[in-house]
């Protein structure tokens, strides 16, 4: 995920927080119940949510239109782009942070194929890169080194390092990113 | 080589994953009438963690594990912790909140080593959150977990389902190979071997077929069989035999 696509994960999830305490509402109304600057950005997100069937326009010819939530999926905001159809990408990325709470101990091909869906795969290279960055950034314990005769190395989550349910992110600077602490925990070259 | 391969690979297709897998499903598409929470237990090392991550990440369910000290408010808090909401307030508070989320989210929630808790009172809070909810569940524990539930009679008899974990065999260890020993082509007496070795647990399976390739790596060998691992031992989990020398 790139930081842009996080910041709109963000605001994302703050649309729907002002959406679910609505529950009747307009692009106004969610306007100034968010930090959102202006109504285009506020219509955008809307219209992904009507688009997919979590909010519709209420009968009324009024301008601006009322909407009012008709299905509430929970806390978690649907993950969906403008035109309704929904974001995948990150996803391997949690399921391998899922995963590893699971398993415990585990190496990278370990992790890869236990976090693997039909749909959705992980590739061993994926893994190694996202373990690798992980212990860098403290969540990981290293418990067995990989010899030097082949194997890999093992791992261990460190309890209190699981910090929530969004996977940590390695950003393209090489930073990982938790956005349950909203802070960075791991930059190249900074010790 | 000589392992079966699938188009994507997962861990699908192992016997326990799939019985749990299984499970779980029955309990996601059960009528209003009927309970949705299901148990799947057994001996350590049969696969139930493999299977419990599958069965969370296809369903991104709510997933916690269980600690032997854990009280009403410790379980509550820790699947508050998976589902993003800060734990305040009373106890009944934090229960109505996490059956709210379930509920809306139709995702299933997994409490694994469940038999940590059995013995607590704990216990009784699963079945709230089940009565404010009935979202699916999926309990996991030992193999004495269903015995050790009986004693919580209105909980007993709200299971769908009580499914054991299977010993694991040479379709499992097949696919395991194609994990584990991607470098080595390894033959099917030896697997079948490795299979007989483990006496059905998936643990011993990973462990054996992890050594085979090191070795076979070590000793610059491409394939392996019977007859090149020769008197090698294999891990079966017990104290090994004195050598006489």
């Amino acid at each position: 995920m790139t930081p842009s696509e996080r910041i709109s994960a963000d605001t994302r999830q703050s649309v729907w927080n002002a959406i679910r305490e609505q529950r009747t509402f307009t692009s106004v109304s969610i306007l100034n119940a968010t930090s959102l600057e202006d109504l285009s950005s506020v219509r955008w997100y809307l219209s992904g949510f009507e688009t997919a069937g979590y909010i519709k326009k209420t009968a009324t010819d009024k301008s601006p239109h009322v909407f009012e939530l008709v299905k509430d999926i929970g806390r978690e905001a649907p993950r969906v782009r403008r035109d309704g159809s929904s974001i995948t990408q990150g996803s391997k990325r949690d399921q391998m942070w899922r995963t590893m709470r699971i398993l415990k101990i585990f190496d990278a091909d370990e992790l890869a194929m236990a976090a693997s869906l039909e749909e959705s795969p992980v590739d061993s290279e994926d893994a190694r890169s996202y373990v690798f960055h992980l212990h860098k950034a403290g969540y990981l314990q290293l418990v067995q080194a990989a010899k030097h005769t082949g194997g890999m190395s093992r791992y261990r989550l460190i309890q209190s390092m699981y910090t929530g349910p969004k996977a940590p992110m390695i950003k393209k600077v090489r930073q990982v990113y938790d956005p349950n602490l909203k802070k960075v925990m791991y930059q190249e070259g900074r010790s | 080589m000589t392992q079966e391969m699938s188009q994507v690979k997962t861990t699908a297709p192992l016997r326990n994953v799939a019985l749990c897998m299984k499970a779980l499903e029955r309990a996601m598409n059960s009528p209003d009438h009927l309970p949705r929470m299901v148990s799947f237990s057994g001996p350590s090392g049969m696969g139930k963690s493999m299977a419990a991550s599958y069965a969370a990440n296809k369903y991104r369910a709510y997933y916690v594990e269980c600690k032997s000290s854990w009280t009403k408010r410790a379980l509550l808090e820790a699947i508050m912790l998976q589902m993003g909401i800060p734990a305040a307030g009373p106890i009944y508070k934090l229960t109505e909140q996490i059956s709210e989320q379930l509920a809306l989210s139709g995702r299933p929630l997994i409490i694994d080593e469940m038999d940590h808790i059995v013995n607590r009172s704990a216990v009784e809070i699963v079945r709230d959150i089940y009565e404010g909810s009935k979202a699916p569940i999926l309990l996991i524990g030992e193999e004495m977990m269903p015995q050790k539930l009986k004693k919580w009679e209105r909980f007993h008899g709200r299971i769908l389902e009580w499914a054991y974990t299977q010993p694991a065999d040479m379709q499992d260890t097949k696919l395991l190979a194609s994990f584990y020993c991607r470098k080595v082509k390894v033959k099917d007496d030896l697997l079948e071997t490795v299979t007989k070795a483990a006496k059905g647990s998936v643990r011993r399976i990973c462990v054996n077929l992890s050594r085979i390739e090191d070795e076979a790596m070590g000793t610059g060998l491409s394939e392996i069989g019977l007859k090149e691992w020769g008197d090698r031992q294999l891990y079966t989990g017990e104290a090994p035999a004195r050598r006489i020398i």
